[in-house]
């Protein structure tokens, strides 16, 4: 397919420098972040509620524009390429939300399936690999309910099946385990894993739960009233 | 798995819609019924204006029938004259009973007249009629409609613009109430129009989403609307014509092409101006959106 944009594959994943945003000059969300993630890379980001963690997620997943600074993403200048170039981006990332965001009137299936029809495939040329993700996932024999009848984890590996299923080259999840029990938290995270090892998806996870993130041990990045520092292990910041 | 059902991307109908279906349907309503109203009483004034321009009614002012029939003979010929005929006594009597009532007395006097047809202009046809008279010495009061011709001239021009008038108001209304609505929809669906954005939904994928959805609603409301304005024309005109023996002013729907056009075009333009709506209402809000 002719994108009308060319993609690196020496860049990084993503790479942001002096990057601000926030609703006005004197409230800034984020100030002067730089960051790269490299391809393949699984990364951690850590910080209290309000210091700017899914505002940095939005901005990775081009939800928004920052107000000042250069984002590239696969090597490509996000400010300076068309809106239809964006589209093409976007397909390249996958995304979880922390609210799931699952559409109530599609099934399961059917969710997992959306970047697939949204790109005009034809059902059976993506029937059976969907089912098995959702297989993969645990949820082989629920592909036919509705999100009202799923429990918050089901919910929540619906909404990883949906992030997955165009095999992304990135994945970004804002706490993918919130509003799961810990252990299918960790059984969550450990998917993320294997699909980090066997597919070489560069994988970028905000969260909270410190434990988790000292128990699988990637790379992490903290970020604290807008400021992005490298590093913050079992409760004691490093770099 | 049994069966996977493919269900539309959009969520089914809510309360809103069925809302905006309704409002839709009734402005479309009023606009096929204003044009179709105003096309039979336009069209019934133009067969009445056609009917009376050329026509002249001579009225002998002391004659007899036998003075009107040497009269006729006297108009052959005459420059714009084509036909005259003598009114006979029943005709004429139908003509005097809205002030005289009917069945009137055999030997009440009633004034004699001579009706002509004419080819041209009014003020040619009124001088053959006063020469032929003066031919045979009858003294005649003659009467050309004109007056009444342009009088009817001008309350066609003004029924024309009227109807124009109501009818791009509804127009202009439709489009702001369909906008509107679309955009309440897609706010209503931003969670909807978010996670397909995020997938890697073309903006004209999502905005092609909602152009479907508003072509269907406004299809679907302006047949509805124009079939009630079929039946609401029909049986105000129904009504309107009940009692009366006279029923050419009064409109008529007729099973024309015209009245096709307005029923056909009605929901086809419905539904166009709910599409075109969708779509920059989604575009719009799509840019505003990243």
């Amino acid at each position: 397919m002719n994108t009308g944009i060319s993609f690196s594959l020496d860049e990084p994943t993503i790479s942001m420098v002096g990057v601000n945003h926030g609703y006005s000059a004197a409230d800034l969300v984020l100030g002067d972040v730089n960051m790269e993630l490299n391809p393949g890379s699984f990364t951690f980001l850590t910080g209290p509620s309000g210091s700017g963690k899914t505002t940095l997620l939005q901005l990775m997943y081009l939800a928004q524009k920052p107000r000042h600074g250069r984002i590239k993403l696969f090597g490509v200048n996000t400010s300076q390429v068309k809106r239809k170039s964006l589209t093409l981006l976007r397909r390249r990332v996958g995304v979880v939300y922390q609210d799931f965001r699952l559409l109530d009137h599609l099934s399961a299936y059917e969710n997992a399936a959306l970047p697939l029809r949204v790109l005009g495939r034809h059902e059976r040329d993506y029937k059976d690999d969907v089912l098995d993700l959702l297989d993969w996932v645990g949820l082989g024999d629920r592909a036919h309910a509705k999100p009202a009848t799923l429990s918050g984890g089901e919910k929540q590996r619906v909404a990883i099946a949906r992030a997955l299923v165009n095999k992304p080259d990135l994945l970004i999840a804002d706490e993918p385990t919130g509003n799961v029990d810990p252990k299918m938290g960790e059984r969550l995270i450990r998917l993320m894993l294997e699909l980090n090892k066997r597919l070489s998806t560069t994988v970028f996870i905000a969260t909270h739960d410190l434990s988790l993130v000292e128990r699988i041990g990637a790379r992490v990045l903290h970020l604290e009233n807008g400021i992005l520092v490298e590093g913050y292990q079992g409760g004691a910041k490093i770099g | 798995m049994a069966k996977v059902v493919r269900s539309p991307l959009l969520p089914h109908e809510d309360a809103r819609e069925a809302a905006l279906f309704f409002v839709v349907a009734a402005l479309c309503f009023l606009a096929a019924l204003t044009a179709l109203a105003t096309r039979a009483g336009y069209s019934a004034a133009t067969t009445w204006a056609g009917q009376v321009q050329g026509e002249a009614m001579v009225r002998l002012v002391e004659g007899t029938p036998e003075d009107a029939a040497r009269l006729v003979t006297s108009l052959e010929g005459k420059t714009g004259i084509e036909a005259a005929r003598v009114e006979d006594r029943d005709e004429t009597e139908r003509l005097l009973s809205p002030w005289l009532g009917r069945d009137l007395p055999e030997d009440l006097p009633i004034p004699v007249y001579v009706q002509v047809r004419g080819l041209g202009e009014a003020r040619v046809i009124e001088s053959s009629i006063q020469a032929a008279a003066d031919d045979i010495g009858l003294e005649v009061d003659i009467d050309i409609f004109a007056d009444w011709a342009g009088d009817l001239q001008r309350v066609l021009g003004i029924v024309r613009i009227a109807g124009i008038i109501a009818l791009m108001l509804l127009c202009t209304i439709v489009i702001s109430v369909i906008a509107f609505a679309t955009h309440a929809a897609l706010l209503a669906r931003r969670d909807v129009v978010t996670v397909l954005h995020t997938c890697g939904a073309s903006d004209r994928f999502i905005s092609r989403l909602f152009e479907y959805r508003f072509f269907g609603l406004g299809l679907k409301a302006g047949i509805m609307g124009s079939l009630f304005a079929l039946f609401g024309a029909l049986l105000l005109f129904f009504l309107a014509q009940q009692g009366e023996d006279r029923t050419g002013l009064l409109p008529q729907l007729a099973p024309d092409f015209g009245t096709l056009v307005i029923l056909v075009l009605t929901p086809t333009l419905s539904a166009l101006v709910a599409m075109i709506a969708a779509r920059v209402t989604v575009t719009r809000a799509l840019s505003e959106l990243t």
